[in-house]
This record gives structure tokens, C-alpha cells and sequence, in this order.
């Protein structure tokens, strides 16, 4: 009987170099998927440019028309042209060219609040989209973002997510830049804290903690106090 | 130690063995044409394949059959030089040993078949006809032409072979019997049969059929190869059962045998 041990080598050797082209186009199959979610965040970042930019554009029309009305809800406008069908909406009062809109109705600031909201959901949305995609160049580019528009959700963002994934140095710095814009977001002390906690400052932590307590009495700062004494944070 | 693996790879020793004869769809689609060829008032008859298709054990089997009642000679080897060839055939047509230092009369052979016609029929059976020069095969044709001795040529099925059976037969074979690889069906049950018929039943239920998917792919149904191959797997097995237990199982072949197997024999490369 011949020697076993170098055919079984062989085998093994044959084995890896069979499995080799599996490898090879996972690899492929992963990256195509990034590529993929990076195209759809993108195209989302496309999406939601196009979407003010109809829904302005549109405005303006109205305006030019010199009708006054302003958008009970507009996000149904971007659900129309999202899911390419025609939802009718439950508030509506009349409808007109596709938008709802009440006459008369002569505030500025209201219409200007109501863009603004807009404005901010979408930012927010895009928020969530990313969180999906786990893809850190874009939370970077908010990063970059932040340096422009000092935008506080923005801040308070990356804030939770750097602490969520406990990169606790990088939240500890964005929970203080969101604090340093709006001292009242009371989430922002909070990262703060606890990513000094897991810094390994924790008499730091407290003490900040406490003078938070002393000021404002928050349950909340007291529940993550208790956490903190009891190590169970 | 004796292995029960040993039986089994014993089982692949390629022969030509009527014994070892396992009768297929086709193979015996193959034996039934032929034998009705042999009745037909035909010269010659072709039977070809690639090498592994099973024609020498298809002449034999015929032979075995068919000799109680028929003329029937088998000529398994090819005869060397023309010599020997007509000194094989002398005997077999006058039932003489051909004295020493005599040569055969090739005009006095052909006459001697023309008389025989309608006294004898006589059929033989010539395996590996690849090897007979062209000159002999043309003195062959010229006996079949008698008419009292019919040949079975056995040719390997190649380019240059079918130049052969063109130059020499084409206007002469009236029947041409082609035989063909296995199907993966045919193969599987020429495995077990072949186990079955030595009653090693649990090892011919240990191949399943991602086995003979494999099997398959390596031999491409050529029973030769088929042999081989199951020989070096039962030789891998015999080695583990006696030294290494844990790497075989009784109920089941592991693939991994099998390409251990078609690596050694050249089926697969690293």
C-alpha cells in the first residue's frame, strides 16, 4: 500500500485551491453589497435634495400664482412621489395641483416654521439611513458637516453613536460640542458623563453629575448616578 | 488483519472475466444486437467503442454463449506478424496443428473457405483489429468474402481507427454496433451490482448517490475507469480501516475518499 500521508496532503492542498474561487467571489459579493448600500445612501442624499427641491419649487409657484397657502402636511407630498402612488390624505380640505391648502391664511412665520421642520425631519431621516448602513466615511462627512453648519442634532449624533459604539473618547468630544451649542440638551451632559465613566474618569463623571443634580434635580441624572455608584452602567 | 475493504477493492481488479459480466440496459441492448448480427447472413460486423466501453467482455460473453451450438473462436490478443495470424486461423479453420516450418498458403486458405461454404459457418471473433496491419486486414476481408467465415472486428474508437474502418469496410460491413459510456443510472447499478454479486451489501449501500455524482465525473462512465477509480478508493479504505479506523464508516463513503482516489489516479490536479 502506498504512503497515505502525502496524498492526503494533496488533498488538502486541492481542497483550499477548490474552495479558493468561493472566496474570492464572497469577497465580491461583499463588496458589491457595500458599494450597493453606499449607491442607495447616495441616492437617498439625491432623493431628499429633489424632494425640497419640488416641494420649493412648487411654493414658489403658488406664490407667483398669488395664492396663500401653506402645506398642512407636506411629507404626504413625498410619500406621492416615493411609493409613485397617490395616497389621499385624511386632513385634506381641498385638493389642488396635488397640494392641500387652506386660503387665507397670511403667517409668515408659521409657513417659515413649518419649512423649517421639514427641513429638520429630513436631516433626521438621513440620520437613520445611516445608522443602517454602518458605513463610517459618512460619519465623517457629518463630522465635516458639523464644522459648516454647527447643526446641534448633528453633534448630538455622532455623540450617541460614537458612544454606542464605544469609541468613548470621540463621543465624549461631541457630547461636548453639542453642550457647548444648546447647554439645555440634557442627553448631551449625560454621554458626556458616561463616556468618562468608561474612560475610566468616573470621579470626574460623578462630580459633574452632581453639580448637573444640584441645579436641576433631574431624575434622569439621578438614575444614571445610582447606575454609576453601583458599577452597572 | 484482513479488511472487509479488500473484497471489495478485489471486486475492481479489471479483467475481461465472464464471471465479472453485469448485465445493463445497455450492454444488453449491445449483446442483443450483436448475437442477431452473427445470425444474419453478414461478412463482417463492427463492433466499436472507446477502450472501456466493455467490447472484449461483450466478445467473451457472445463466445461463452453461443459456443454450444455455434463455430465460434475467440481471438483475444492480436497475432503479432501475418504468420502467426494465419497459423491461429489454419487451425481454427481445419482443425490441424500447422506442421513445423510450414508457412500458410494464403490462396490455398481462401480456397479452402470457398469450399466450405454452406458445410460450416464459422465466426470469429476479432478483438483489438486496431492492432492488424492493413495488408492483413485486406487478406480478412477476402476470406470474409468466401462467405464461410464470418468476423466480429473489434476497433477502438478513434480518428485514425475510423479511418481504418473506412478504408477497409465500408463497403463491405453491413452492420456496425457502436458501444458507448455509461449513463450515470447505468454506472451506479454496474457498482453495486458488481459489490451485490460478491454479497457486500453494506458497502455497495455505502455509495451514495453524491458519490456516484462524483464517480461520474471523474470517469465520464467508461467502465475501465470506473474500475480503477473504485479499486484506489477500496485500496484508501482498506489503509484506513487497518491503521487509521476513525477516518472510514462503514455506512458511508466520504467523498473526500473518492477525490483522494481521483487525485492519485490523475482525474483531478492540485
Amino acid at each position: 500500500m502506498f504512503d497515505i500521508k502525502p496524498l492526503e496532503n494533496e488533498w488538502k492542498i486541492y481542497k483550499k485551491k477548490q474552495r479558493y474561487p468561493w472566496y474570492k467571489r464572497s469577497i465580491i459579493f461583499i463588496l458589491f453589497v457595500i458599494l450597493l448600500f453606499n449607491y442607495k445612501i447616495n441616492f437617498s442624499l439625491i432623493q431628499n435634495f429633489l424632494y425640497t427641491f419640488i416641494e420649493d419649487n412648487a411654493i414658489q409657484k403658488l406664490k407667483d400664482n398669488n395664492e396663500s397657502v401653506f402645506l398642512i402636511n407636506p411629507s404626504l407630498f413625498i410619500l406621492q412621489i416615493k411609493k409613485n402612488t397617490f395616497v389621499t390624505p385624511k386632513e385634506s380640505i381641498n385638493i389642488s395641483r396635488n397640494f392641500i391648502s387652506i386660503p387665507l391664511l397670511d403667517n409668515k412665520n408659521n409657513k417659515v416654521n413649518l419649512v423649517n421642520s421639514l427641513e429638520k425631519k429630513q436631516s433626521k431621516k438621513l440620520h437613520i439611513e445611516m445608522t443602517e448602513s454602518g458605513n463610517i466615511y459618512l460619519y465623517k462627512d457629518i463630522e465635516k458637516r458639523f464644522l459648516e453648519t454647527h447643526d446641534v442634532d448633528d453633534a448630538l449624533f455622532l455623540a450617541k453613536h460614537y458612544y454606542e459604539n464605544h469609541k468613548y473618547k470621540k463621543s465624549e468630544y461631541w457630547a461636548l460640542q453639542t453642550n457647548k451649542i444648546d447647554e439645555r440638551i440634557e442627553e448631551s451632559l449625560f454621554i458626556f458623563v458616561k463616556s468618562k465613566i468608561k474612560l475610566g474618569k468616573k470621579n470626574e463623571g460623578i462630580a459633574i453629575l452632581m453639580s448637573y443634580l444640584k441645579n436641576t434635580n433631574s431624575a434622569k441624572a439621578k438614575k444614571i448616578l445610582y447606575k454609576i455608584k453601583k458599577n452597572k452602567l | 488483519m484482513k479488511s472487509r475493504y479488500t473484497a471489495a477493492k478485489n471486486v475492481f481488479i479489471d479483467s475481461i472475466d465472464i464471471d465479472d459480466y453485469i448485465e445493463l440496459n445497455d450492454s444488453l441492448t449491445a449483446y442483443q444486437q450483436l448475437e442477431s448480427s452473427i445470425e444474419k447472413p453478414l461478412k463482417m460486423i463492427l463492433l466499436f467503442g472507446k477502450p472501456g466501453t466493455g467490447k472484449s467482455i461483450l466478445l467473451n460473453r457472445i463466445e461463452q454463449r453461443l459456443k454450444e451450438h455455434k463455430e465460434i473462436y475467440y481471438f483475444d490478443t492480436p497475432a503479432l506478424n501475418e504468420k502467426e495470424f494465419f497459423q491461429k486461423l489454419f487451425k481454427v479453420l481445419t482443425q490441424k496443428e500447422l506442421p513445423k516450418d510450414y508457412e500458410v498458403n494464403f490462396s490455398a486458405l481462401a480456397d479452402f473457405c470457398k469450399d466450405l461454404r454452406g458445410k460450416r459457418e464459422i465466426v470469429i471473433l476479432l478483438d483489438e483489429a486496431q492492432m492488424y496491419s492493413s495488408e492483413m486486414m485486406e487478406k480478412i476481408r477476402l476470406i470474409s468474402d468466401t462467405r464461410s467465415v464470418k468476423f466480429v472486428v473489434s476497433l477502438h474508437k478513434t480518428e485514425d481507427e475510423d479511418l481504418i474502418a473506412k478504408e477497409h469496410f465500408q463497403s463491405r460491413i453491413w452492420e456496425v454496433i457502436e458501444l458507448k459510456n455509461a449513463s450515470l443510472d447505468d454506472l451506479t447499478a454496474y457498482i453495486h451490482k458488481k459489490l451485490l454479486k460478491k454479497n457486500l451489501y453494506e458497502i455497495a449501500n455505502s455509495i451514495k448517490a453524491k458519490n456516484m455524482k462524483l464517480i461520474y465525473k471523474f470517469t465520464k462512465g467508461n467502465y475501465r475507469e470506473c474500475n480503477k477509480l473504485l479499486f484506489t478508493i477500496f485500496e484508501i479504505c482498506e489503509y484506513y480501516d487497518k491503521n487509521e479506523p476513525s477516518k472510514v464508516k462503514y455506512s458511508l463513503l466520504f467523498n473526500k475518499i473518492v477525490e483522494m482516489a481521483g487525485l492519485k489516479l490523475g482525474y483531478i490536479y492540485v
